[in-house]
């Protein structure tokens, strides 16, 4: 188990919403060995299996704005999503799995960063995503990749400089 | 920036659960709606794919049953190939999905039914959560049901695969069998989860049937419908999850019909309603009468209670004894009370947990034949399962290459959307006109009437989950909104 995971949520058939894993799959190959890059249609509840003993991870998703246009990259911790609680364990948030894991005496990352790229549709199942949305896929790599190096110890290469420049063949 | 960003993984699409609650004139319910976000172009996307890929692109539709339409999609493949996969190929898809089942149910249990009955239906709003379910049940109890989860998903890893992406169905067969190795694995956590089980119903005994309150609230009129009933039976007419035909019996019990997957389309049709993307299956011998219930109305369910009441018994022996416990309490078959679905649910689990044990036992189980290799041309395939949520169709059409021209699914929480609908309808009718619940309680109640059914709307509007936060948005007579209710 590596101490810090980037973990790259989405479902890369429906269109938009493939984006968290677009992103981590060019992240795929850039760091050192303590940094273990994922990606999940998972969500709710077995988020929890990806979290326990990480000391730090990053998440990268998508969100739906009003207007796509103007819209960009938004960067945040965990205490900013909120502890909004739901019945239903197939829904559960991050704010919620933490506080779940810190009852039973899980192990909950010190630290938890969360890229959010905006999206326009992520509802259509195509394996294509909006040329705009696809266009924003470097811009959250390399400030994913900012997100770890700092991270990382001093003595460590910049991820950033190690982005590989096609990502296809590499994939979650 | 003035905008809301909402970046938490459950709630990455925007849409929201909706329930529309319309007035007439006089201020009474005359309507209540329940409303989820859509996703479109799930057969435009299949059409043009290789058959052999639908398993695997039906799985990934969403993360809640990846391994029920992962399973249905084998078995659709099985018919379009016209190949009968060998003894030990069935056992170990029955091995697996029973894992499943297992699994999906005890997750339910604790923690999503767990705010209405182990937390309690009258608990207040901070504690009817996952954490106050921890709290009722102690951390222990949590700490176990989070281990046996990990470890039942784990097997299905070892076995088929990613449990999001399994990779474990072909056409004739599974891609790979059990190794002797890994035999006493699968017996050991089947013995564990037999347990498991059995301790879920004493939970379920002591903390619900032991409150009279409870058991009032479970067979109030208010979660109360009187439809017919679907689900897998086997040659016995008891439950079964993987296999066999399916049966439908009407609103006093009696066998209406039997049918195979190939046969579904001449006992179900589909209702449209322009306020939801959902179509609402119904019977179509008794036609579609509205959103009402009884005997001359095709609506009908699926789930746990619906496959207990559809069936003659269990195949196992615990699991019968529960069975036999749940009609003795609630007055004999069919059990027309909504929330009685948690209890069937634990009854499910017991029935999980030991066929899981008997496969995992079976001398068969490591017997490395595990495929046929189709030869046949393909045509028309239609297979079905009991996905946790109820009876789960899939049909494709496809080229003599074995490209998909056509797929249809008929999802489980699909084929329980009118009498969800129903249970909507009458809950909010009688908070609103009866007893004007404050806004948090009215939510409540409402959930509960839907939250039994275990729906996931990821499947099915073929969409991921967007359902929460749940909102209630109250119009007068001419549409106008005059109150609006957010968890």
């Amino acid at each position: 188990m590596t101490p810090i995971l980037v973990l790259g949520l989405g479902n890369d058939m429906l269109k938009d919403d493939a984006v968290g894993i677009r992103v981590a799959e060019q992240l795929m190959g850039s760091f050192p060995p303590e940094v273990e890059v994922r990606c999940t249609s998972s969500f709710g509840l077995a988020l929890l299996d990806e979290l326990i003993d990480r000391e730090k991870v990053l998440v990268i998703d998508s969100y739906v704005p009003e207007e796509f246009v103007g819209s960009e990259i938004q960067e945040c911790n965990l205490d900013a999503v909120g502890e909004a609680k739901t019945a239903s364990p197939h829904f559960v948030g991050l704010g919620e799995i933490r506080e779940i894991m810190r009852k039973l005496g899980l192990t909950f990352p010190h630290e938890v960063r969360i890229l959010a790229i905006p999206v326009s549709d992520p509802t259509t199942f195509s394996y294509e995503m909006t040329p705009a949305v696809a266009a924003l896929v470097n811009e959250a790599a390399a400030r994913a990749a900012r997100i770890v190096e700092a991270w990382l110890p001093p003595d460590v290469a910049p991820p950033f400089s190690r982005l590989r420049k096609n990502p296809a063949s590499m994939s979650c | 920036m003035a905008q809301r960003i909402t970046i938490d993984p459950i709630t990455r699409l925007e849409g929201h659960g909706k329930i529309q609650i319309f007035l007439d004139d006089s201020g009474r319910v005359s309507r209540a709606y329940f409303q989820v976000p859509e996703l479109r172009g799930f057969e435009q996307f299949a059409v043009g794919r290789p058959a052999e890929d639908m398993p695997q692109i039906t799985s990934r539709i969403c993360g809640v049953c990846p391994t029920a339409h992962h399973t249905a999609s084998t078995k659709t493949l099985d018919d379009l190939y016209q190949v009968d996969p060998p003894p030990v190929a069935k056992k170990l898809r029955e091995l697996i999905y029973s894992i499943f089942m297992l699994e999906d149910h005890a997750l339910h249990f604790y923690f999503l039914g767990g705010p209405d009955f182990v937390v309690g239906p009258t608990a207040p709003k901070a504690e009817r959560n996952i954490l106050g379910v921890l709290g009722k049940v102690g951390l222990e109890v949590g700490k176990r049901v989070i281990g046996m989860r990990k470890e039942l998903r784990e097997l299905i890893s070892l076995l088929g695969g990613k449990v999001i992406h399994p990779v474990f169905g072909l056409p004739g067969g599974v891609a790979k069998p059990m190794a002797p190795a890994d035999q006493p694995k699968f017996i050991e956590a089947a013995k564990r989860g037999v347990d498991f089980a059995l301790f879920t119903l004493s939970v379920f005994d002591q903390i619900v049937l032991k409150n009279k309150e409870y058991v009032d609230v479970i067979t109030s009129e208010m979660y109360t419908h009187r439809t017919y009933y679907m689900g897998l039976v086997d040659a016995k007419n008891r439950v079964n999850f993987y296999d066999g035909r399916i049966r439908v019996v009407d609103p006093q019990g009696k066998q209406f019909g039997i049918f195979t997957a190939r046969e579904y389309l001449d006992a179900i049709a589909e209702h449209i309603e322009p306020w939801s993307y959902i179509k609402f299956p119904y019977l179509k011998k008794v036609g579609w009468k509205g959103f009402v219930d009884g005997p001359d109305s095709g609506v009908f369910s699926v789930a746990p209670l619906a496959r207990l009441n559809a069936s003659e018994g269990m195949a196992t022996p615990r699991a019968q004894e529960a069975y036999e416990q749940l009609y003795a309490t609630l007055g004999g078959k069919p059990v027309h009370h909504t929330l009685a679905f948690h209890w069937a649910r634990v009854v499910e689990m017991i029935f999980a947990a030991e066929r899981f044990l008997e496969l995992a036992s079976d001398e068969e189980i490591t017997d490395p034949k595990v495929r046929t290799l189709p030869t046949a041309v393909p045509k028309v395939g239609m297979g079905v399962v009991e996905a946790p949520r109820g009876t789960l169709i899939h049909h494709y059409e496809t080229d003599e290459a074995g490209l998909i021209t056509k797929a249809n699914l008929i999802v489980a929480t699909q084929n329980n959307a009118a009498r969800i609908a129903l249970s909507v309808d009458k809950a909010a009718r009688a908070l609103l006109d009866a007893t004007k619940a404050d806004d948090q309680g009215l939510l409540n109640m409402v959930e509960m009437a839907f939250r039994a059914y275990d729906p996931c709307h990821a499947c099915g509007t073929h969409s991921l989950p967007g359902s929460v936060p749940l909102r209630i948005y109250i119009r007068d007579g001419a549409g106008n909104l005059i109150r609006e209710i957010a968890r």
